[in-house]
């Protein structure tokens, strides 16, 4: 459970981009948060998980507030951000011994995930190399078992299937549903319009940083009185801002 | 031409040495603008030290009519330090630099990208110059009341006096690397690489300073000097070979012969130039094509592998391995935060081995060792080298700036700022430990120190490497330099560093001086530097929990 209480942020106190924006995601559901690019989909990403701090408004998570008791509500969660590049000079399995470490995984139980994850992703035999060695849908991979290691309740995911081989992104997808219907919260922005219309329970559209609709996609084409696709939908509902 | 024109423009927009509007346009820090005026009044004095040297000198030389050699010594000088440094620049800036992915694509000649990168790297050493030669050229102008073409000549020298070191510093790089990228573990072999460059470097100027030592016997050298009319200026000599016509340009500025010389000089340089950048057309692609590949295995782990590195570890020791592995991993790291610790041991050896009569000095030394007196003398001064040597390797003074723009990720992961931040603090203490250790036991092989002066020297040391340590992490987050692209600009153009050496020295300099002015016994010299820095560590590691969390907490990218 994710929930946004009026939260607003701007840069240099003069751009606004996130603009009060209230949102819950619930439990049990996979939530796609979409937008044109600069929306503000990002930034709100960022400041779910502690990277930026919102000028105002709360947002917690499982019920944890992020601001008052940052590293509970940091426990709470899985993230992966929308660009890979990072730990590069670690070897895939030191970066999730590293992730496990933080997050308390016992080593037994580690070991075993570490196997399970490495066959289904397909990178037992990248293991013991850099991540710098590794292509984008790779370091993607890698950091996605870096959440998938310390099994968080919540996924926050930026951009996931960016890169992605259609494997993969199938495997994240059937994972993103399982997750979902064990009572846990998926939320995670996109482009891929496809993608969410077939995947999300429910869409949040963000505009300049206002919360344009948000609801399951029956209500969408009710609310908009269109039987067409959520891109024709999504195009006329961006572009009449 | 005009490719050239454009692409060093765009090069030195991201020449912005202190970062002053991180991200914000029109919006300047008062913070980091303040650290500058205070970084330029911190190098003031040694400025001025360096120009009243060049002042004394002139009226004490030109006494036999020899002055000349003061300008011979000052660019002599200037040109090693620079060529030195060139090394970490070059390095970095032609080939660990991330624009290099986007320039390969493009339609451009190896020689225009060379000429762009090598002007940058100009521009670097013009700060250099600035701080060492610039007070040489000014206190010798004064000392004998120059006219103003002898300022304009300057100028000129200023300008084309790093084109001969940086020329060399280049080639050697440019032939490192063309060999190192036949390797398969390129950050391996590019690790090694920049070893051997920089003991090349030291190896180098120390053979250089021998030979100019004894090719002329002492007798020689007074018939020389007895001469007088600046005779001694043709014995300047050396790999900088231009050095003399600037030389002489400047010491008969106002005739023809002086600009015969500067001519000459300028010519010399550009001739260099142009045959390194047609040396380069031909060789520099050939090191840096591919420079981004990384060596794979891709070999499965064996189960015992797995489980023995699955052990669990706490946050803050997984953390602190995490950053060591990252130093030891980065070659531009490795160069500057890592290997100084080890080479500084080579750098007190490597004199006493070229001056074999020095053994002598050193009995006597350790004579003195013996007597109270010098005891506390010699456990004061080595209170202070490790303090310099922690403070020179800039782990922690660069710990948050090299965390770059993935600093983000600091910022999810469930670890307080606490923590995150004493990972790095002690990744920068264990490393300074082995610079200090490493000193020691070079000392030791010369010195014969007694066991209590031993674990006194290293009681009072740990205290002084923690108090650095912590230093410099306080002054990074209060300064984080985010924004780089090449790694060279989080550790050695970032001026956290040097704030940190500076107030490392001071701070450990003020106790030592005092307790060899008043002539403390040994007992007491230790108690008042173990009290004082106790507290001063306590009062830090303070201000990091409270002042420092809060910091770390406000950087946003």
């Amino acid at each position: 459970m994710i929930e946004l209480i009026n939260v607003s942020k701007s840069y240099n106190g003069m751009t606004k981009a996130v603009d009060d924006l209230t949102l819950a995601v619930p439990e049990g559901q996979i939530v796609g948060f979409l937008g044109p690019n600069g929306a503000g989909k990002t930034t709100t990403i960022k400041m779910i998980v502690g990277i930026l701090n919102a000028d105002s408004g709360s947002i917690t998570i499982n019920g944890i507030d992020i601001k008052e008791r940052p590293i509970e509500a940091k426990r709470q969660f899985g993230f992966v951000p929308d660009s890979p590049d990072m730990f590069l000079r670690l070897k895939g399995i030191e970066y999730l011994n590293f992730i496990a470490d933080i997050y308390k995984v016992p080593s037994d139980l580690r070991g075993q995930r570490v196997q399970e994850l490495s066959q289904t992703f397909e990178m037992e035999s990248a293991l013991n190399d850099q991540i710098q060695s590794y292509s984008h849908g790779m370091r993607q991979k890698i950091i996605i078992m870096g959440v998938l290691i310390h099994d968080p309740s919540v996924w926050i995911l930026d951009e996931p299937m960016t890169g992605l081989d259609p494997k993969s992104s199938f495997t994240l997808k059937e994972m993103m549903r399982n997750h979902a219907a064990e009572g846990k919260t998926v939320f995670f922005s996109t482009h891929v319009l496809e993608v969410a219309e077939k995947l999300c329970d429910r869409v949040a559209i963000i505009n300049k940083g206002r919360l344009l609709f948000y609801g399951t996609m029956e209500e969408m084409r009710e609310h908009f009185r269109s039987n067409g696709s959520l891109e024709k939908i999504f195009l006329e509902m961006t572009e009449n801002e | 031409m005009n490719r050239y024109i454009i692409l060093t423009k765009m090069m030195l927009k991201s020449f912005n040495l202190l970062d002053l509007k991180p991200g914000k346009p029109g919006k300047i820090h008062i913070k980091k603008l303040l650290l500058s005026v205070l970084l330029l009044v911190a190098f003031l004095p040694m400025m001025f030290g360096i120009g009243s040297l060049a002042f004394g000198g002139y009226s004490a030389l030109s006494k036999i009519q020899q002055e000349g050699l003061i300008l011979g010594a000052g660019f002599s000088m200037s040109s090693l330090i620079i060529f030195f440094f060139s090394i970490f620049y070059v390095m970095s800036v032609f080939y660990f630099s991330k624009d290099i992915e986007s320039l390969l694509p493009l339609p451009l000649k190896p020689s225009e990208i060379l000429a762009s990168k090598f002007t940058v790297t100009l521009f670097y050493e013009y700060l250099t110059e600035l701080v060492f030669l610039s007070p040489i050229l000014i206190g010798f102008g004064i000392a004998g009341k120059e006219g103003l073409i002898y300022y304009l000549y300057s100028i000129v020298v200023f300008l084309t006096l790093p084109l001969l070191p940086l020329v060399y510093a280049s080639i050697i790089s440019i032939l490192m690397m063309r060999f190192t990228s036949l390797a398969k573990n390129k950050d391996r072999f590019r690790i090694v690489g920049g070893t051997i460059a920089m003991l090349l470097a030291v190896g180098l100027n120390s053979f250089i300073t021998k030979l100019g030592n004894s090719s002329l016997s002492a007798y020689e050298l007074q018939q020389l000097l007895a001469q007088g009319n600046n005779s001694a200026v043709g014995t300047i000599s050396g790999i900088f070979i231009s050095n003399r016509f600037a030389v002489i340009a400047l010491l008969y500025s106002k005739e023809l012969k002086g600009f015969v010389n500067l001519a000459v000089f300028v010519l010399i340089c550009l001739l260099f130039v142009m045959l390194f950048l047609s040396f380069g057309e031909r060789t520099y692609f050939k090191g840096v094509v591919g420079m981004s590949e990384a060596s794979t295995k891709r070999k499965k782990l064996k189960e015992a592998e797995l489980r023995k590195s699955s052990e669990q570890k706490s946050a803050l020791k997984t953390y602190t391995i995490k950053e060591l592995r990252l130093l030891f991993r980065t070659p531009v790291y490795f160069m500057n935060c890592v290997l100084m610790n080890f080479l500084f041991p080579v750098f007190i050896i490597l004199p006493f081995l070229v001056q074999s009569n020095d053994m002598q000095e050193l009995q006597g030394l350790s004579t003195y060792i013996a007597d109270g007196r010098g005891s506390a003398v010699v456990l004061a001064a080595a209170f202070c080298i490790s303090v310099f040597v922690a403070s020179t390797n800039g782990i922690t003074a660069s710990a948050i700036s090299r965390e770059g723009t993935n600093i983000f990720v600091c910022k999810y992961l469930p670890v307080s700022y606490k923590t995150q931040i004493m990972a790095k603090v002690l990744s920068g203490m264990s490393m300074g430990a082995v610079g200090t250790l490493s000193m020691l036991l070079a000392a030791l092989i010369f010195i014969p120190i007694p066991v209590y002066l031993i674990l006194l020297i290293v009681a009072l040391s740990s205290l002084g490497i923690v108090f650095s340590s912590f230093a410099g992490i306080i002054i990074d987050l209060n300064f984080p330099k985010l924004v780089w692209d090449n790694e060279q600009k989080a550790v050695k153009q970032n001026f956290n560093v040097v704030l940190n050496m500076l107030v490392s020295i001071v701070m450990a300099g003020i106790p030592v001086f005092i307790s060899i002015a008043l002539h403390f016994t040994l007992w007491v010299t230790f108690s008042v530097i173990a009290v004082l820095f106790v507290i001063l560590n306590l009062l830090l590691y303070n201000i990091l929990s409270t002042v420092g969390v809060r910091l770390f907490e406000k950087i946003e990218i």
